[in-house]
């Protein structure tokens, strides 16, 4: 009995020493990251504060964009957000929307709501896809620019391909067909591929739309919802795309590029393939391949995060909705990191390699299961009565004080930069719920995460329904 | 450890804490140096627009400046006297307000309101604090005043600006080089062209909207450069020729087109294309039949601007019996050509060729949607 209790107790110390060595470097990490994007946003600030962006709409050397928007069941949304898009302030370009065979009548709708007319347009198929059913164009003027692709289903994944092979445009703009992207924000993300000929993909800053009022396809006033659930996803993605992703983009280290907004050069995703069919996370899972062409054919390559094109999305306001997001995310992630595990450690890719992946692998994939063996351990130890309360508590309080003060960093980050919450007493809910968060949603949402892994281990492929209230009904101020 | 694991966290939790009481601090005096700013500018401006309107005694602006400029600056002297009397801040906070106030006036005005305030700019003493910070430490300050001295046209900036072409910044390279454009005109387009050892998509739309507008007078420089065969700007200079329309560069294109590297022979076959010159069409049709595809594309292209009836048969033959990514260049090149080319994309629809048939189809399309008909009625017709 006393060799097992002091096997246990070897284990609790070796387990413990673990611990706070993981607690400390991820928290250094996430230090080192919130000062690089300090100073990427600062510089990215300087550059473009004074930048008059209407050149790029008036020039004939401007390069053209072709806009793919991937819609399945997608009714509620469909009529304003094309709206939305056919209203960007763009020089040339065109809006591709893929119905991925919905089983709503998003279809009809378009039909209706834009005059469209089944056209013999050709379509080359550089991508397999799934078959095409039709091709439409607007019997209006107004809408020349956009093409609706009506196609069997086949994922989201399938439906990019589609569009890719239907566009013209040696650029295109990967978005959800439910966001909003701002007027002006395909000329602040397509100005780093004209400024350097090796930029091959730029995402763009998604924020959270629920609380906004949305007028006629454009958000017209910023404001936070007045429910928890969208606010702790507004403090999240803060943290997610100004802190992780500004700082990874310094560092040409750029994993993830959002699904619901990302540009990309036509001719490398072709080269590389196209987006795969075959897992949820196709948006990371194509940003590390072109990462890995680019560097295994050694060309200079940039792929660049840029923080203020915004694309406005509607986030899950249910527990329900939210976990089926989160498990979605996290099932791509891993899925990614299996495709792609000859990349870790691995100096051929560089920092992509030697940092990003592995900070992916450690922090984001297994972070939550870290973090779930804790608690368990904390649950062993008390019932074996070798639990130190003091250090727990302080150990409790230095974790609440780091996971708080990132979230306030990111949301201080946003203040000083971009200012997009213009009430005051939206500043105060958004540090409020940057505390809060600690008490509960992390744990949730680690343990949604945790869900996924098991779920993945277990064959689970798909995406999950999700349901859009519309952005007709946020809002009401 | 843990008690090292406290330490670092107590320190890191200072440094931010601290950093953001900092920010904090910095905005809300930010704000408040704004709102002082504009409230001044405001004061500024009620004060200085009528000087820059008043109505002179004598008007010497068209026949003695010197004259005219004696009577501009008995017009400003009150104001400039009444910050000698003032507080070194309010001094500060005053000149910056005007200077400020002067440059947005500066993007709404011209001819004489616009050499009055030129006046002005140099008479308060800004020249010399742009020509400073033209050459600051900050990469953004220079770039700021490059925009800044453009603005007000001061020549003196000259020198500075063009050694700035060199500068490791290229947000500063670009704006010097439209600064340079913008005061010294078609005289410096020559070598801000040569001196600039790469010009990106960006720095060639911002040279575009400075240089287009001069018109044919450039049209002189820009040749020059291409013969001298500047390699880094050449295709910018094609690219610029193609676009400006003068097809007296025709014959020094077609000179130098075969020698070029492929990138650049394709924009000069694209640029020759738009200047719709006819003696291109042998150079052009050559082309066509070029070991590269990306040429032939190019020189298809090319072709369609062209508009020369004689392309159609040659075009034609094309959209019916090569690559399927020439043969809707090919199809694109007679949706332009004009009508005949026209007619000859609906005999492509027509025809037993299916392929042709929806190549053809994907441009007389675009008629039909535009002219609110539908196929059958246009084809009927």
């Amino acid at each position: 009995m006393s060799i097992l209790l002091s096997i246990l107790d070897f284990l609790s110390d070796a387990f413990t020493r673990f611990v706070i060595f993981y607690f400390a470097s991820i928290n250094l990490v996430y230090f080192l990251m919130l000062l690089f994007s300090f100073l990427s946003i600062r510089f990215y600030l300087r550059r473009n504060l004074l930048c008059d962006y209407r050149i790029i709409v008036q020039s004939e050397f401007t390069t053209p964009v072709s806009v793919l928007a991937p819609a399945y069941n997608e009714s509620v949304n469909i009529s304003e957000s094309v709206h939305s898009l056919l209203k960007l302030n763009y020089s040339t370009m065109e809006v591709i929307v893929i119905n991925d065979g919905s089983k709503d009548d998003t279809l009809n709708i378009l039909i209706q709501h834009f005059h469209l007319r089944k056209t013999r347009r050709l379509y080359v198929a550089h991508l397999p896809t799934q078959p095409v059913r039709g091709i439409y164009t607007s019997q209006k003027a107004e809408y020349k620019n956009l093409v609706v692709v009506d196609k069997v289903n086949g994922g989201k994944a399938d439906a990019l391909n589609v569009g890719i092979n239907v566009s013209r445009y040696p650029l295109f703009c990967a978005i959800d067909a439910d966001s909003i992207l701002e007027d002006d924000a395909l000329l602040k993300a397509t100005k780093p591929f004209m400024e350097d000929d090796t930029t091959i993909a730029v995402g763009g800053i998604v924020r959270i739309a629920n609380g906004c009022t949305v007028q006629r396809g454009r958000v017209t006033d910023v404001a936070l919802s007045g429910k928890f659930l969208p606010v702790f996803q507004v403090v999240e993605y803060f943290r997610a795309f100004l802190t992780g992703r500004m700082a990874w983009s310094a560092a040409n280290a750029l994993l993830i590029i959002s699904g619901a907004f990302g540009i990309f050069k036509k001719n490398v995703v072709l080269e590389v393939g196209g987006y795969k069919h075959d897992t949820v996370g196709e948006d990371m899972e194509l940003v590390i391949r072109l990462h890995r062409l680019m560097r295994e054919t050694k060309r200079p390559y940039r792929i660049i995060f840029v923080p203020d094109p915004v694309c406005w999305t509607e986030a899950p306001e249910t527990l329900s909705m939210l976990r089926r997001q989160r498990n979605r995310w996290h099932r791509g992630l891993l899925d990614t990191l299996l495709i792609h595990r000859t990349i870790l450690f691995n100096p051929k890719y560089g920092m992509v390699g030697l940092f990003a992946a592995p900070y992916f692998l450690f922090y984001e994939l297994l972070g939550p299961v870290i973090e779930g063996m804790g608690y368990i351990v904390v649950i062993a130890m008390l019932l074996l009565g070798t639990l130190n309360t003091d250090i727990l508590l302080l150990f409790f309080i230095v974790s609440v004080v780091y996971g708080m003060m990132f979230s306030v960093g990111a949301v201080i980050l946003e203040e000083i930069s971009f200012h997009r919450y213009p009430r005051t007493m939206d500043l105060v809910r958004l540090i409020g719920h940057a505390f809060i968060e600690n008490f509960g949603y992390r744990q949730l949402t680690a343990f949604w995460r945790i869900q996924a892994i098991i779920d993945y281990a277990r064959g689970v492929k798909h995406w999950g329904p999700m349901q859009r209230k519309g952005f007709a009904s946020h809002g009401q101020h | 450890m843990f008690v090292f694991l406290l330490i670092v966290t107590t320190c890191i939790l200072v440094v931010v804490v601290a950093t953001t009481i900092g920010l904090l601090v910095h905005k809300i005096y930010a704000i408040a140096r704004d709102r002082i700013l504009q409230r001044r500018q405001e004061q500024y401006g009620t004060e200085f627009h009528p000087l820059l309107l008043e109505e002179l005694p004598t008007q010497y602006f068209e026949t003695d400046r010197d004259i005219y400029l004696e009577q501009v600056r008995y017009l400003f002297e009150p104001l400039r006297d009444s910050f000698q009397h003032s507080s070194i801040l309010s001094r500060r906070i005053g000149r910056m307000a005007l200077r400020k106030m002067m440059l947005d006036l500066a993007r709404d005005v011209d001819g004489e309101t616009m050499y009055r305030l030129c006046f002005a700019f140099e008479y308060f003493g800004f020249i010399d604090l742009e020509i400073e910070q033209l050459q600051s430490k900050n990469w953004w300050i220079r770039a700021n005043a490059c925009r800044e001295v453009a603005l007000m046209k001061v020549r003196e900036a000259i020198p500075v600006l063009t050694d700035l072409l060199d500068d490791e910044y290229e947000d500063v390279r670009i704006e010097a080089a439209q600064s340079l454009i913008d005061i010294a005109g078609v005289d410096a387009v020559y070598p801000v062209l040569t001196h600039l050892s790469h010009i990106s998509v960006w720095m060639g739309i911002r040279l575009t909207r400075a240089i287009l507008p001069m018109g044919i007078p450039v049209v002189g420089e820009i040749e020059h450069v291409v013969k001298t065969q500047t390699l880094p700007t050449m295709s910018f200079c094609i690219e610029l020729l193609g676009e400006l329309g003068d097809i007296s560069v025709v014959p020094t294109l077609l000179a130098i087109a075969p020698g070029l590297p492929l990138e650049q022979q394709r924009i000069c076959v694209i640029a020759l294309g738009k200047l719709g010159d006819p003696t291109c069409l042998p150079f052009i049709t050559d082309m066509m039949q070029h070991h590269q595809q990306e040429m032939r594309i190019a020189a298809v292209r090319a072709m369609g601007l062209l508009g020369d009836g004689n392309a159609i048969p040659l075009l034609k033959a094309i959209a019916t019996g090569a690559p399927i990514v020439e043969r809707i260049a090919a199809a694109e090149a007679l949706w332009r050509n004009d009508i005949s080319g026209r007619d000859a994309l609906v005999e492509l629809f027509l025809s037993n060729d299916e392929v042709a048939r929806t190549v053809a189809l994907e441009f007389l399309e675009e008629q039909y949607v535009k002219a609110k008909t539908t196929p059958g009625a246009l084809y009927q017709a």
